[in-house]
């Protein structure tokens, strides 16, 4: 599952992850049986929103996600991720998630890989932006 | 209709919060039911949820974790619409065997103003039961207090703890154990 390598090049594309957002996954993501600005329409409406919108760690999952897919397990003991969210996700959007490798910092004998990371919808928009690293072996 | 707050919780407004302020400690296991429903929800197929991973067994998706900082915010303050997740900052430090209780301590460390809006950042370690440390979360909301009193007028506002019963909610300012 790993792809990040020693001898990858700073500027290169890390593997792209698309989703498909739907208000089946806004709701069971959110885990609420309520009803509030993640799950139903008039709860939105009523607080200046076009549609329910998914939770901003809904996004952050499916960075965490691509970059599993990168890192390998030294995603989930070392990985650092700072993300903002910048835009809505709504149903019917479909993400992916980018991102590139920016530089490579040696921490004594471990090679840190720090990468730009963000989300765009399928109008081009970023939802996300934000930076990641973690230690390559 | 949307759920009303409980309504002897406070309101969590910008100019009220303080910095260095401990929020509730929470206890929490997640089991595979719980976590297969954020499974089902991000699409997320990798083998390391569901059975084998290279820490042995399956792990807990840090998904269930993340909004530590707002899970332990809704557990004493009024948890509005005016309340933006702006920002979030996440050390992944060692994964959770699923099944393996979690203790998550937060604190609210830093506020500041932005574009005229008021911002808060509550920082959680989570840990597991045996001390170990596994994930440290920083999250940024913003919280608009004009239109967070206009959604309380509506009683447009977010969700008690009472439907987060996973969690168990130790509160020393209301002495909730």
């Amino acid at each position: 599952m790993t792809v990040a390598t020693r001898n990858m090049e700073v500027g290169q594309e890390l593997p792209p992850l698309r989703k498909e957002i739907t208000l089946d996954s806004i709701r069971l993501f959110s885990m609420w049986a309520n009803l509030n600005i993640h799950t139903d329409w008039e709860v939105a409406r009523k607080a200046g929103l076009p549609a329910p919108i998914a939770q901003g760690l809904q996004s952050h999952a499916y960075v965490s996600e691509m970059l599993t897919n990168f890192f390998g397990k030294n995603w989930l003991q070392g990985g650092k991720l700072s993300l903002t969210f910048i835009n809505y996700t709504m149903p019917g959007d479909i993400i992916t998630v980018r991102g590139t490798l920016k530089e490579k910092i040696a921490e004594g004998p471990v090679l840190r890989f720090n990468c730009e990371v963000w989300c765009e919808n399928q109008a081009g928009q970023k939802t996300v932006v934000g930076t990641a690293s973690a230690p390559v072996d | 209709m949307p759920i009303r707050a409980e309504p002897d919780f406070e309101m969590m407004v910008y100019e009220d919060m303080v910095v260095g302020e401990e929020l509730p400690e929470l206890e929490v296991t997640f089991d595979e039911h719980l976590q297969g429903r954020f499974l089902v929800a991000l699409k997320e197929e990798n083998p390391w949820y569901y059975s084998r991973s290279p820490w042995g067994g399956p792990i807990t998706h840090h998904a269930l974790l993340d909004d530590a900082p707002m899970v332990a915010a809704m557990c004493r303050y009024q948890y509005p619409f005016g309340f933006v997740h702006a920002r979030q900052e996440t050390e992944f430090i060692n994964p959770l065997p699923l099944g393996k209780p979690a203790r998550i301590t937060s604190r609210i460390v830093d506020k500041y103003i932005k574009r005229n809006r008021g911002y808060i950042v509550i920082e959680s370690l989570v840990v597991d039961e045996d001390g170990v440390e596994i994930l440290r979360s920083r999250n940024h909301a913003m919280i608009d207090d004009d239109r967070l009193r206009e959604a309380a007028k509506t009683g447009l506002l977010h969700v008690p703890p009472s439907i987060h019963p996973q969690y168990k909610i130790r509160d020393k300012r209301r002495g909730q154990s």
